[in-house]
This record gives C-alpha cells, structure tokens and sequence, in this order.
C-alpha cells in the first residue's frame, strides 16, 4: 500500500486505538507510549501490510495488543510496587438468569452507564478489552480472536463472564430502586 | 451457561446461524418474556458502548503519531516488518516454552497430520495405542492433584449420579469450555468400550476452576476392579505443575503420576499445552488404549 494512503487510513483509526489502549493501561502516559509504539511498529511493517476483510483497524489493534502483552510479559519479571497491581478481577459468575432485571421498566438507566462504566473498570485488561472489541468497535466473536490471537471460545468465555458482572449491577440496581421506591410514601 | 441465554446472546450479536435466529424471531413474535431478555441483552451492549466510548485521544498524542508517521522510515528487512504484528514474545515461564518456536495452530497442524497419517497407516482408525505409559510418579502439585483425583474418582464410583451435572456431550462440553476457559472436548472412547455418563465441575487443588468427565465401561468391571467407571479430570495447565517428564513435555504425551494399589486404579496425566488431563482408571488392559484414543482426538481436534 502506498505510503501516503496508509497513513491516512491508519491515522483515521486513532481514536479507536487510543480508546483500547486506555482500556487496557488504565494510564494517559503510558497509552500514549502504547499508542505511539504501535503506530510506529505499524509503519515499520507498512510494506508487507496486506488489506484484508476488516481493513486496516483490527491490524492496528492487533499491534497494539502485542505491543502491551510483550511489556506486562516484561513487568512480570521486573519488582513492582503495590500501586502498579493491576486492577483486581471481579471475575466471580453472576447469576445465569437474572430475571427481575428482565423488565427494563425497572431501571434507572440514567444512573446504568455509570454503574457500568465503574464496573467495567473494575474487570481485568483482557475482560475489557474483548467488551470493547465487542461493544464499542462492534467486531464479531472471530474477529476479536484474531485480534487477541486467542481461541473463539476463549472469546465466547470472557465475554459471556463480563456480561454477566454487568447483568448482575443492573439487577441490583433495579433491585436498589425497588427498595426505594417501596420506602417512599 | 444457561441455553437460552446463550442463545439470546448469540443473537443479539448476530452470530446466531440464521436458521436459529429465523426459529428465534418466530418465538418472538408471541413470547413477551422472551422479547424483554432480548431488549435486555441490547441495551447492556448499548450501556457497554456508552460507558466505554468518550476517551477522545488527546491533542498531543495524536500530534506526536503524526510526527512519527512523517519522519519514521518503514523497516526495509521483511524480518523486521513481520514482526510488528507477529505473536508477542512468550513469558519464560515453563507453559510458554513448550509452545515456543512455531506459532500454536502450526504446530498442532503439523502434530496433528502426522499423527493422523501414523494412525491411520500403523494402528487403523481406532486411536494410536500406546505400548505403554511412562511410568514416573511425581512430586509436588502433581501428586497432590493425583491424589485428588483418586479420591473424587472414588466418590464417583461410589455415586456416579451425585458428580454428574450434565449428561449430554453437548452440554458438558459447552459449559466446561466456558468453566475452564479452552475448547473442552468430550472424547468418544467407545473404540475401546467406554461410554460417557456425563460430567460435572470439581474442586482440585488448584486456583483454577475444574472438571470431569465420567465414562462406564461395557459389561462387567475388569477383574479386580470394583468399578466400570473411568474418570477424565481437566483443568487450565498450572504454570507450577513439576511434569514428572521435566519441564518440557511433549503435548499429549501421558505419564502414570499417581497410584492406588487397594483397588488397582492408576492416574495417567498429560496436557496439551492449555489443559491438563488427569485419567483414573483401573483397566490396566486398556488404559494406554484409552490414553492413546484421547490423545489421538485430542491432535485431530487441535488442527
């Protein structure tokens, strides 16, 4: 692909591929190191870069991935202090049907983003970032294994755990807004 | 994992084969309940959408991107090049190098084909039967898990029904994928006379969550055994587990790791890099027989 034309189109994806290394480093600094490295690894291999079906952004994420992978690989190895632990995983099962929740008339859904988005923090980085593969790039089941060179099932495991973490706050907070509405005169 | 839950959620992500989804919608047309769980799952992936969007990169970051992509030189060795997006370096840990060298589906599509053609030219297609499992007990978790095994394996010949949750292929496999994180396989041993019962999750001592697999024998115990059943325990690979082969055992290579003399039984384990496979059984006929049909599967399945 020609020089100029895979700049552009790569750049146009910079957004996307801030977002996911903010999701998976937690930290502007370091996503922007993140961001950065994969952009200049993207260039080095420019020439070989064959378009495929999903373009140049599942590429680009791909990077990204090994990028962060290859440096927590290296972080292991290496003392750390207490706060560079990554975030604990909330990785316990929810309930399989969770049915209150079914009736979205019960929710606050002003208050859900917020409740999911501290949620969703709290998940380990491969958690989230096959919820955002998922959800926010709207790539299928294969194409994030692609992406994270990990097993379609593996795909299918994490995202259905995440979902049901999420499943789970929304039935509490249907559950709180019961409760309050049942105390109000 | 609930069924229909999958299900809706399969849907919901359009990956639902479309004569599924064409069965779903006709549900849906008449099934308000139904309908509310889809609208659900919907809005929890529109939430997650929301909640994970507005990061907007900062000025700055995308300034510095554009300096490099102004001023960086593309690699000119195709090495170098490949390597931008090739597989991260593996951890030294002890899972990591044995699939170290070529990438995991490669060398499993190699093992795999060269298994397949030796079977089917030397052994037909029945398994490759192995003459024998090495015989080398060893320490540590290894051990500790034997042991557990040995007991839980126990306790299912005693009450096969009380450790069975799922009594389907389909099922166990499904939801043991999901409990354990990998493709589970439920392997048919029927080539060597063993039926599967069903299966069910179990406590290892391991952080990991665990499963087995319980499969009856035809016909009568063997003699000397006070069971027909045979028990296959899986669990994620412990990075610490001390293979009693050393550190780098060859995928799908079994190795007697525990015994109990009192009834006969034998644990055989192997792992095929993701998984560790504990076998207990008392069948001493036809345990390297029973080995060398999982292992066979497991190869096939692998490419």
């Amino acid at each position: 692909m020609d020089r100029t034309l895979f700049e552009a189109r790569s750049l146009e994806h910079i957004d996307a591929v801030y977002r996911m290394a903010m999701q998976l480093a937690r930290h502007p600094d370091e996503a922007a190191d993140l961001v950065q490295e994969t952009y200049l690894r993207a260039l080095k291999a420019a020439d070989r870069y064959e378009e495929r079906g999903g373009g140049i952004r599942p590429w680009l994420f791909k990077i990204l991935h090994n990028v962060f992978y290859t440096r927590v690989g290296r972080a292991k190895r290496e003392p750390r202090g207490v706060d560079d632990l990554p975030a604990a995983a909330s990785d316990e099962p929810g309930p399989d049907d969770p049915p209150p929740a079914w009736d979205l008339e019960s929710l606050a859904w002003e208050h859900v983003d917020e409740r999911l988005k501290a949620e969703i923090d709290g998940l380990r980085p491969e958690y989230r970032s096959v919820l955002l593969l998922w959800g926010v790039e709207g790539m299928k089941y294969r194409e994030i294994a692609e992406v994270q060179d990990i097993p379609i099932g593996t795909v299918m495991s994490r995202l259905h755990r995440a979902r049901q973490i999420l499943a789970k706050q929304l039935i509490e907070l249907a559950e709180e807004k019961r409760i309050r509405g049942g105390c109000q005169p | 994992m609930n069924e229909l839950t999958q299900i809706i959620r399969a849907y919901v992500d359009g990956e639902l084969p479309a004569a599924d989804a064409a069965r779903l919608e006709e549900k849906l047309a008449t099934d308000a309940d139904l309908v509310a769980r889809v609208r659900f799952e919907e809005r929890l992936r529109e939430g997650v959408a929301e909640a994970m969007t507005p990061v907007a990169t900062p000025t700055a970051v995308a300034a510095s991107v554009r300096q490099i992509m102004a001023t960086a030189e593309p690699a000119s060795d195709p090495e170098t090049a490949e390597a931008a997006a090739a597989t991260p370096e593996p951890e030294t840990s002890r899972v990591a190098r044995w699939w170290a060298g070529p990438p995991r589906a490669n060398a499993f599509a190699v093992a795999a084909s060269l298994a397949l053609v030796a079977g089917a030219v030397l052994f037909g297609i029945f398994g490759r039967p192995i003459d024998s499992i090495q015989r080398s007990v060893g320490g540590g978790l290894i051990s500790e898990i034997a042991q557990h095994v040995s007991t839980e394996h126990e306790g299912c010949s005693v009450s096969a029904d009380a450790h069975v949750r799922w009594t389907t292929a389909a099922e166990a496999q499904a939801e043991l994928s999901i409990a354990l994180e990998a493709a589970v396989e439920v392997f048919d041993l029927s080539d060597a006379g063993y039926r599967f019962v069903g299966a069910g999750p179990c406590q290892l001592p391991t952080p990991s969550p665990s499963g087995h697999l319980i499969y009856a024998r035809e016909g009568p115990a063997p003699d000397g055994c006070s069971t027909t059943l045979l028990s296959l325990f899986l669990l994620p690979n412990p990075p610490d587990l001390e293979w009693a082969l050393g550190n780098d055992p060859t995928p799908w290579e079994w190795v007697v790791v525990g015994e109990q003399p009192e009834c006969r039984a034998r644990v055989a384990a192997c792992t095929d890099g993701t998984l560790a496979y504990f076998l207990v059984g008392c069948d001493e006929t036809q345990l390297p027989r029973l080995a060398g049909l999982i292992s066979t599967q497991g190869l096939a399945n692998g490419d």
